[in-house]
Order: C-alpha cells, then structure tokens, then sequence
C-alpha cells in the first residue's frame, strides 16, 4: 500500500506555481506515522461523512480531478501523485493555508481504493522534560488532523472506465455556517453532494408533514416549532439527525420524525434549501375544537396571527387585515 | 453470465424500475405536458448482446458488463413539445446527480435519425442500497414523436436474422426527418400560442 506526501502552498490567487515537496514513505518499519496513516484508510468510510459524486464535464462523462486520482490509483508514480498536489495548491487561498497532503491507495479483491487526505498546518510548542527541567520550543508547520479543519476523501470500485463516480468526503471546516472551505469538495474535487439540495430538503419536508398524522398534541407542537425552526437552516451542511440534534428535537418526536424515512438516509447530507422546503411545506394549520381553521404560511405564520393562551388552555388568535378573498372549501 | 443477469433481474432490476417510474413520476408531477413515464429492466437477450460487444481491437468492451453496463435500467419521460425537454432535464438535474447529460443527435447534420435528451444519473440514494445493484440509470427525455419514431425504429432494426437494407435504411431515415420537421412545427405552434 503506497503513502505519498505532499507540501501543498496556497495558490489560488498568487498563481505563484512554486515547487511541491513530495515524496514516498517507506514502510519497511511501522512508524507511528504509518500506523496513523493505516488507520485513516481503513477508517476513511466511516470519517468521510458525505457522500458525493464527481460533476459530468459538458454534459460528458469525464472529469478532470477524477481522471488524476485515477491516474495516480491505477499507477501509483509519484509524478502522478505530484499532479494532484499540483491541482490542489492550485485551489488552495491563503485562508486554508500550508497543508500536507497524503495519498494512499490499496486493493481488496477486484477492488482500489483510495484516500486523499489533508492536514492543516499549525504552530505548536514541543515541551520536554527531563527531571524538574523543562525545555520548551516553538514549532512552525506543524501539520495536525484536526478535528475542526481535516479535509479527506475516500473512492472504492473496480471499474476504471465507468467506476469511482462516487466516493465519500470530510471537510471538517464545511459544518460552520460560513462554509468557507467549499474548495475541498467543489473545486478539488470537482464534486457536489450526492443528494442533491432539492432531494435532502424536500426528504425533510415530507417526514415533517408525515410525522404530524398520528403524533399527539404535545409532539405537533414540537413538529410545527421544527418546522419554523429549520428554516433558518438555508444554505447550511445538514441531516436529518443533524437538524434533530441541533434544534434539541424530543426523543419521542424525533423518533417520529426518524420513522418516516428509510434507516439509510437519516445520517445523508445535504445543504438545506429554504425554497424548496417551502414549496413542500407551504402553509400551516392551527386546528380549533371549536372548528376553526387558522391557515398563514409556514414562513409568515407567527407574524400573521397573535396567539394567546389563557390558564385553561384555550387559545385566543388575533389577527387584522382586509379581506382580498373569500371560499367555500371542499376540503379543509 | 445468462444466470446471474436474471438473477439480478429478478431480485434488484424489477424492483428499481418500478420505484424509479414512481420517484420519477413524483418529480415531475407538477411540470405540464408529460405525457408519460417508464421505466424498465433491461431485457436478458438485450443485455447478453450487449455484454458480448467486442471494441474496434477486438478485446471485450466490458470487463465486468453487470458492473459496467450503465443502462440496466433504464425510464423514459415523454413530453409533448421539444420546448418541454430541457425544463424536464433540469427539474431532473436538481433532484439528481447525473455523470452524463448529452443530446443524441445524428452524426452528420445532413443525416437523419434517432434524437433524445440522454441522461445517466445516479438512483435516488433514498433506494434501498444493495451490494449487486446498479449505481446508475439512463434516462431518456423525448417528444411523443421521437419516443414514437424511436420505438418503431428499435422493433424494425433489432431482429438479427433479417437486416434492414439500405432502401429500407432510407425509407427510415425519410420518417426520422418527418417526425424532426413534425416535432418542430408542433412546437412553433405552441410557442406561437404564447403558453
């Protein structure tokens, strides 16, 4: 199983083309380096969180960061590798910074595999001691995995000519609302998620209306508050259970929630499109046992109406407005 | 390799295309002018055929063809104007990834023949994952009068003990270009109406 490295500078603005450091690591001895590096491959599936598909060329089935991992893949020179590094200082800002790029690739039966992984450069402090003294040392290009800047991806088939279309991915730096590390997926990758904005929103949409059917008073409640609640959700990196877990949804009504959708997908991500939840949950009821039927739409709703409730639990909404339509309904 | 075909057929194949006409259908829905949605496992003699292609050098073209082969299943959507297809195409492209998205066209523009919007996508991943199943689809966005065309074109062309020959070649060719210039007229007229 070749490892190779790769210093990456950004480039993305500068242009600069300077020279990539790279090189093969031996595994004659299983370093501690080498034993990091195998567990992140064997790991990656579970690491790469996303799944995510590479983007067609023109409408043709190519594409051009595909064809390097591939390259590389099937014929693990480091001049392959090199092309890589090459591609991703070529993308690379400023604001991501030094980083050193791992490849590692292997075979399981008919199968290649292959990792791409990226660690961020930092400054740490070495501390040695020796008895009651301590010596301690600033240390520049220090490169972590870290927990909030970690960038990987991992692709897994056999075919080369119809094969590795889709893979899985982490950019730890993706779940802050500023989303300001895209690169990694979008322009190294040249990739997006495979569940599509459209297709993960309206997936949420649907479990949320779907929910409501049999939930008791109390869970409708919490299923209208999710339903406002998410709104706020619009362009962010989410899942089902992320958005369960963000908004602090109870058990019973997550559980709910959980049980309209099949058990692969609630972990799915996807980033939120606030229009195409609204297109699919346009409007909310608040029922009365006294037959009324308060309809505003989801977004608008709590500024619509007035709500106010009394001890005993009655409910008084107001709202003022002139009236631009009247109906008779067959269906409430 | 007739075995496992129909095995896969049989246990994943069926099953996908049906879901797939039923997700496709719900895609759709609210954009006019569809005129239907299909969808289909490829049939086993197809398949074998296909499976069997040798390339220009000789060798197979597909190394692992249950792998390889992408239209295993495959849907169609019909629409009634070309003006419908790529509103079609796009309402398609947001809900799915797709790896290929082409206008088939004749080679030569002197040439008539089979036209259709191609699309290869990946299934919805809310499909239940199976280890054997296909990644991807094609699918085809036509006019009635291309599904038309294309339909009779493939039933004529396919029978391997009596080939078309070449006058048949070109009576064709001859309706191909009917349907195209059918196909363009219908849709000046809808356009012209202003919808």
């Amino acid at each position: 199983m070749p490892f190779t490295a790769f210093s990456c500078t950004p480039e993305k603005v500068s242009h600069a083309n300077k020279k990539i450091g790279g090189t093969r690591l031996t595994q004659s001895k299983p370093t501690k380096l080498i034993q990091l590096l195998t567990k992140i491959y064997k790991t990656a599936e579970r690491e790469c969180e996303v799944e995510v598909t590479f983007n067609h060329t023109a409408g043709k089935q190519t594409n051009a960061a595909r064809s390097l991992l591939l390259d590389y893949l099937f014929d693990t020179k480091i001049g392959k590798a090199r092309l890589i590094a090459r591609r991703l200082q070529a993308v690379t800002t400023k604001r991501s910074g030094l980083g050193l790029l791992f490849l590692i690739a292997g075979s399981t039966g008919t199968n290649r595999k292959l990792v791409v992984s990226r660690f961020p450069a930092d400054t740490g402090v070495l501390a040695e001691q020796d008895g009651d003294k301590l010596t301690v040392e600033l240390i520049e290009r220090v490169f972590l995995k870290s927990a909030t800047s970690y960038k990987a991806a991992t692709y897994t088939d056999s075919s080369r000519n119809v094969g590795f279309w889709n893979g899985r991915a982490v950019d730890k730096q993706a779940s802050l609302p500023a989303n300001v590390s895209g690169y990694w997926i979008r322009e190294f990758l040249l990739s997006d998620f495979r569940t599509t904005s459209a297709a993960g929103t309206r997936r949420v949409a649907n479990a949320l209306r779907a929910a409501g059917a049999d939930a008791t008073f109390e869970e409708q409640t919490e299923l209208v508050a999710l339903g406002r609640l998410v709104r706020g959700l619009a362009g962010e990196q989410t899942s089902v259970t992320d958005l369960l877990r963000k908004f602090r949804v109870s058990k019973h009504t997550s559980a709910r929630v959980l049980g309209q959708l099949p058990a692969h997908v609630v972990d799915d991500k996807f980033v939120f499109d606030e229009d195409e939840y609204d297109r699919h949950v346009p409007y909310r009821t608040d029922e009365l046992d006294t037959g009324a039927l308060l309809t505003a739409t989801t977004a608008s709703f709590e500024n619509v109406f007035r709500v106010e409730e009394k001890d005993d639990g009655t409910m008084t909404y107001s709202t003022k407005g002139r009236v631009v339509n009247r109906k008779l309904r067959r269906r409430s | 390799m007739r075995a496992r075909f129909e095995k896969l057929r049989a246990e994943i194949l069926v099953p996908y295309a049906e879901q797939l006409r039923e997700h496709l259908s719900m895609l759709v829905d609210d954009l006019p002018r569809v005129d239907r949605v299909t969808a289909r496992a490829k049939a086993t003699d197809r398949f074998l055929e296909k499976a069997e292609r040798v390339s220009e050098d000789g060798e197979p073209k597909y190394a692992e063809p249950l792998r390889e082969i992408q239209d295993l299943v495959g849907a169609r959507i019909v629409t009634y104007y070309l003006s419908d297809v790529e509103p079609i195409a796009a309402c398609i492209n947001k809900h799915l990834r797709a790896v290929e998205d082409r206008d088939v066209r004749p080679e030569s523009d002197r040439e008539f023949g089979y036209v259709g919007k191609h699309l290869v996508l990946f299934f919805p991943t809310d499909f239940q994952a199976h280890d054997d199943a296909p990644k991807v689809f094609e699918l085809q966005i036509k006019t009635l009068f291309q599904h038309a065309w294309s339909e009779a074109e493939h039933d004529l062309g396919y029978k391997p003990d009596a080939p078309l020959t070449a006058e048949e070649k070109r009576q064709i060719a001859f309706t191909a270009a009917q349907s195209w210039g059918a196909d363009r007229i219908f849709d000046e007229l809808f356009r012209g109406q202003g919808d």
